[in-house]
């Protein structure tokens, strides 16, 4: 139906874990899932779909005896939100 | 859940809306720093008006060490800060160092005070005004920016006074540029920063 956007990114979940690492740079999985309301396993795949693709980053290590998983949005990931941007304008009246 | 198929492009803005929204939601806890600093400030100048007014003591000046006291409750805080919060967002990036660029240029001002012929109020105030009204823009919370603009104001004035009315410029200052719209950001609704 939208064919102009980017399927990747035209998914609620996908779109909102993107839309916040564009205004924060990097966040921890456990912020995401508070913040976008998502359950671990389904926010779990999302994130391996955005990674798979290059659109953000994830680095897995330990903060004292916890574990940590931090995700990053890279280049890739941020010019692909500034296009899903532009191609929604095409689809509503944005100047 | 909506999927890619149902998924509207006003509901694409309004999710990117929301997550903006949250990404600003931490700024607020920021106003904490201005409440400590202030009072620090607000210290300083009362004692070394009082050293100066009522005592015969010869350097009442030394009263501004007592800002130093600020680093207890702002470093215990920023810890505390640290351990809960889980992001660290641009915006925030730049705040610190926006005041870390303050806190630089103070102390280079401070080791060459005598270069400055002691008279480094003016250059104080003009970097308070410089790093509030830049806070303010950052937050684009207006009552910081006036406190900015108020700063400013302020340098200008105070190439006119002595110290006993630099003393009172810098109280009505801290007070009304500094503290009162600190306490306006803190009582400020997350939603409306």
């Amino acid at each position: 139906m939208y064919s102009k956007l980017d399927p990747l990114l035209h998914s609620q979940l996908r779109l909102a874990i993107i839309s916040l690492l564009i205004n924060i740079g990097e966040a921890e999985f456990v912020y995401i899932r508070e913040k976008t309301n998502a359950t671990g396993g389904n926010l779990s795949v999302q994130i391996d779909k955005l990674s798979n693709a290059g659109y953000i980053t994830v680095h897995k290590s330990f903060k004292g005896k916890k574990p940590q998983t931090l995700c990053k949005i890279t280049r890739k990931g941020i010019a692909a939100f500034e296009k899903y941007v532009n191609d929604l304008k095409g689809y509503i009246d944005i100047d | 859940m909506k999927t890619a198929n149902n998924l509207s492009p006003k509901d694409s803005i309004s999710i990117i809306q929301e997550m903006i929204e949250i990404a600003k939601g931490n700024i607020r806890q920021r106003a904490y720093y201005f409440i400590i600093w202030g009072y620090a400030v607000l210290a300083g100048c009362l004692l070394h008006y009082a050293l100066l007014k009522l005592t015969d003591y010869e350097k009442p000046y030394q009263a501004w060490l007592i800002v130093l006291l600020g680093f207890i409750p702002a470093t215990i805080y920023s810890i505390k800060q640290a351990k809960s919060e889980k992001i660290f967002t641009h915006l925030d990036r730049i705040n610190v160092f926006l005041w870390v660029t303050f806190g630089v240029s103070y102390l280079i001002f401070l080791v060459y005070i005598a270069k400055f012929n002691y008279q480094i109020f003016p250059l104080i105030f003009l970097l308070v005004g410089n790093c509030v009204f830049m806070s303010g823009i950052n937050l684009k919370f207006k009552p910081l920016i006036a406190g900015g603009i108020l700063y400013w104001v302020g340098t200008i004035i105070s190439f006119y006074l002595s110290l006993e009315y630099l003393l009172l410029l810098c109280f009505v200052l801290i007070i009304v540029g500094y503290l009162i719209p600190g306490y306006m950001l803190k009582n400020k609704k997350e939603s409306d920063v």
